[in-house]
């Protein structure tokens, strides 16, 4: 499976692991439809930054940076499926 | 929550998941189609289906005196595997005509694949697809709507909120399994995840089933109220298995404290963590438990004492 993604797609879009993050991402913040995902790819390497409101920003980080890197590990997981290494940052909405 | 609800590749398959979570024949269950599967690039399935069932009600159960039989037998091998696994008990219960109390026992013991699926009735996806994500439908309240994200949900509701929250999770990394609300109280709501693949949903030491609980929890905190309470979600019988080993391994280092009279401390955990050892440590007589460090590197020291021991967290 993950032979087939490799072969086909080197700068594919890694798009189960943008909607898992896109989900996560809706469900944590007040509001649907509020957040966005923007990612750049280079080879295996993905960075994906979850945009939100920003007073929304504490409800994906959480105390610590707890709930980000609960988003990070999960979100690995997803890249891991689609063969890619992710790495997750978080920020503002852009104005 | 009489709700379960299951991803699958295809609807059916989703459907049938939730079948054999339930317990009953396809004519005795209802069902709503969360999510149509879609797939992606060389038929790589993007999402799972994802279904929401339960059994069709048939006469008006009293809510209460419910809840005490909900809770799921822990380490069930026929839960973890419904599809696999036939006991035939589900198929007898159901018989009797109480449905509700069949499916809750067949939601432990699995089921077989007996059921005729030409009688596979769903609702209309159209009806159903209407609601907003952030909603859930109690039990009882036929067909009504209920919105959790009103002014204090219920328990019950936050709890249904989890559920369908981590059925989103299965959804969008396309992993086929059913969610279940294991238990409700004031203190706390636990929630497993059955499925056959699920092992990237645990994760190297638990560290994803840990990542999922952290979120679960931050969900229903943020719907709550007051304090979300204790939110625990387990996968595939993970965390049951490690609830036990931890036991075991407080009981023994307990028993090397008594021996030799030295502290011992133990390596950095999560709150659950602590309070397993925190609790068996406290039903050994002669040793005490408090937590040292901050976290996430909090840990705790099992030592010896005369007085009764003193639980910190």
């Amino acid at each position: 499976m993950s032979d087939e993604q490799d072969y086909n797609a080197v700068e594919s879009e890694p798009t189960q692991t943008i909607n898992l993050l896109t989900y996560l991402g809706n469900a944590l913040v007040s509001a649907d439809g509020e957040v966005e995902v923007e990612w750049s790819r280079s080879g295996s390497a993905v960075k994906l930054t979850l945009y939100v409101p920003s007073p929304d920003m504490g409800k994906v980080i959480g105390k610590g940076g707890r709930i980000a890197n609960a988003i990070r590990s999960l979100v690995r997981v997803a890249g891991a499926k689609e063969g890619v290494e992710t790495t997750v940052e978080f920020s503002d909405t852009r104005q | 929550m009489d709700w379960v609800e299951t991803t699958g590749r295809t609807v059916e398959e989703a459907k049938e998941a939730a079948l054999d979570v339930l317990g009953v024949d396809a004519s005795e269950a209802v069902f709503e189609v969360l999510e149509e599967p879609k797939s992606g690039f060389l038929g790589l399935s993007k999402k799972a289906a994802r279904v929401r069932a339960r059994v069709r009600p048939t006469t008006p159960r009293a809510k209460d005196g419910r809840r005490e039989t909900r809770r799921r037998q822990k380490g069930s091998d026929g839960a973890a595997k419904p599809d696999s696994e036939v006991t035939g008990a589900g198929e007898q219960l159901v018989e009797d005509g109480d449905a509700g109390t069949s499916a809750r026992a067949a939601a432990v013991t699995g089921r077989s694949h007996q059921k005729p699926k030409a009688r596979v009735r769903p609702q209309e996806p159209g009806d159903r697809a209407r609601r907003s994500k952030g909603t859930v439908v109690e039990k009882g309240s036929e067909g009504q709507a209920l919105s959790v994200v009103s002014e204090g949900p219920s328990r019950i509701e936050l709890a249904g909120l989890a559920q369908h929250f981590l059925a989103g999770i299965l959804g969008e990394m396309g992993l086929a399994g059913s969610v279940h609300v294991d238990s409700v109280d004031d203190e706390s709501i636990e929630l497993s995840i059955l499925g056959d693949d699920l092992g990237v949903l645990i994760g190297p030491r638990g560290h994803v089933v840990s990542a999922i609980q952290e979120l679960t929890r931050a969900i229903v905190q943020r719907s709550s109220e007051d304090s979300a309470g204790r939110v625990t979600v387990d996968v595939a019988g993970y965390r049951a298995k490690r609830v036990k080993a931890l036991e075991r391994f407080t009981t023994q280092l307990a028993q090397e404290v008594l021996e030799s009279g030295e502290e011992k401390a133990l390596e950095p955990m999560v709150s659950a963590d602590r309070k397993i050892v925190h609790d068996t440590a406290a039903e050994i007589a002669g040793v005490g438990t408090r937590s040292e460090g901050y976290d996430p590197r909090r840990y705790v020291v099992i030592f010896r004492s005369d007085e009764s021991p003193a639980e910190s967290d």
